[in-house]
């Protein structure tokens, strides 16, 4: 099946400013992609641009098989977009947000709409005006997914969230795609607790695609490495050894290349060192690579 | 309900996690060559992980030899190979030498590998079903 979310050499610019360029990612049908990236990587311009708010300034992009310049609005039958902060009309509660959406829909769904504000824990009656970011998003997340979308483009939609409340909001929605499969691209700096929902992960740096990998194959070969003896030349470390700092008797990094032979070849390349290697969270791991590729000496593809 | 117990931690590939699990459950006897074994849908709807998580970790269970599909009727634990295969044996020599090699890094010695291997095999002895932490 052809994939539902691809861009092909996109490029964007505001004036002098590149937001994307030459980015090609591809979203397999029925597969989920996190997209990560420092703010002002290139994320939301790439989310706007797939749904056709913003038009490319090179390149294309596609959703469905239909170039973003070309969406017609029935497309959105089939594509669910949450912008970062999601807007929502002025209705007094959920259940009339709800009554407000419904009928753009021809496969809205009731049923499903009521297991999602039980997953959220958000009662058809909570009022809407001046309610907490966390109460608006999931309540926009419920209209965004109760039309069993194909596809959903969400910008940050964990962004501002406290832990318990991001958390039902990914069971909310593993709530539709635990069961139909459905093809996801979604920007957020939350990996770990989108760990049960993501298939790939792709990483925007300075506006170009550094990355896209399988989550699993990116949890195999990241790890920070405490590397603690006399004398450590960090020379010595290993191509794929990222920010690499200076400890007290020692240095630590994160590798990007661990495999079964990282221990054998650390403890020949310095020998009487001892060192402890342990899987760090994916988000401390993916701070430590975009400070990586920030920083003077590094050098872009580093991955 | 899933009829084995399985708590995802972050940090470890789900995948990896689903496969511990099931192995663990099947050599533990919590789950009994011939039970039937959750669909995808519902492995990845209990969980609440993406099915396609579920697809893979099921997949791998097959190769290993731990279910088996069976095309219009489901998926089973599967029976138990008669006798392990004689290449089963020369696979372990290789997880056993990286275990001695790293074990004699650090400086242990072969008594507490023994008891550490020895405990480790107490713990995954069959038991009455259920009462078996996962």
């Amino acid at each position: 099946m052809a994939d539902l979310i691809v861009t092909q050499g996109l490029g964007r610019t505001f004036g002098k400013v590149v937001a994307l360029d030459d980015v090609g990612l591809h979203v397999p049908t029925g597969q989920a992609v996190g997209l990560i990236g420092s703010n002002g990587a290139g994320k939301s311009t790439l989310l706007k641009i797939l749904v056709n708010l913003l038009p490319p300034t090179s390149g294309r992009a596609e959703l469905c098989g239909v170039d973003s310049r070309r969406l017609r609005a029935s497309i959105f039958e089939r594509v669910g977009y949450m912008a970062e902060g999601q807007h929502l009309p002025r209705v007094p509660d959920v259940r009339a947000l709800l009554d407000y959406c419904r009928p753009f829909y021809t496969r809205w769904d009731d049923a499903l709409a009521t297991r999602l504000m039980a997953t959220l824990d958000l009662p058809p009656g909570t009022p809407l005006p001046r309610a907490s970011r966390g109460t608006r998003m999931k309540a926009a997340l419920v209209a965004t997914l109760a039309f069993h979308p194909e596809v959903l483009v969400l910008d940050e939609p964990l962004e501002g969230l406290d832990p318990l409340t991001r958390e039902q909001v990914v069971d909310g929605l593993l709530e539709l795609v635990s069961a139909e499969g459905t093809t996801v691209l979604l920007a957020s700096h939350d990996l770990d607790v989108l760990e049960r929902l993501l298939d790939q992960v792709a990483m925007l740096h300075d506006a170009r695609l550094v990355f896209q990998e399988p989550l699993e194959t990116l949890q195999a070969r990241y790890r920070l490495v405490e590397l603690t003896g006399p004398a450590i030349d960090a020379t010595l470390l290993p191509a794929g050894s990222l920010d690499v700092r200076p400890m007290p008797d020692g240095i630590s990094f994160l590798t990007t290349s661990f495999g079964s032979d990282t221990e054998v070849t650390l403890g020949a390349t310095f020998p009487g060192a001892t060192f402890r290697i342990a899987r760090p969270a994916l988000r401390e791991a993916f701070i430590a690579h975009a400070r990586t590729l920030r920083g003077p000496a590094s050098t872009r593809g580093a991955a | 309900m899933l009829s084995f117990r399985i708590d995802l931690v972050p940090g470890v590939p789900v995948y990896e996690q689903l496969v511990t699990a099931v192995t663990r459950a099947v050599v533990a006897g919590v789950l009994r060559p011939g039970d039937p074994f959750p669909s995808v849908r519902t492995l990845s709807q209990a969980l609440r992980i993406n099915p396609n998580t579920a697809q893979k970790a099921v997949a791998h269970l097959t190769t290993l030899g731990l279910l088996q599909v069976h095309p219009g009727v489901g998926t089973r634990v599967a029976q138990p190979a008669a006798a392990p295969r004689s290449a089963s044996l020369a696979e372990m020599r290789d997880q056993v030498s990286a275990l001695a090699l790293e074990a004699r890094r650090r400086g242990h010695d072969l008594q507490d590998i023994q008891d550490l291997l020895e405990a480790e095999w107490r713990r995954l002895e069959p038991s009455t079903r259920g009462t078996r932490r996962g």
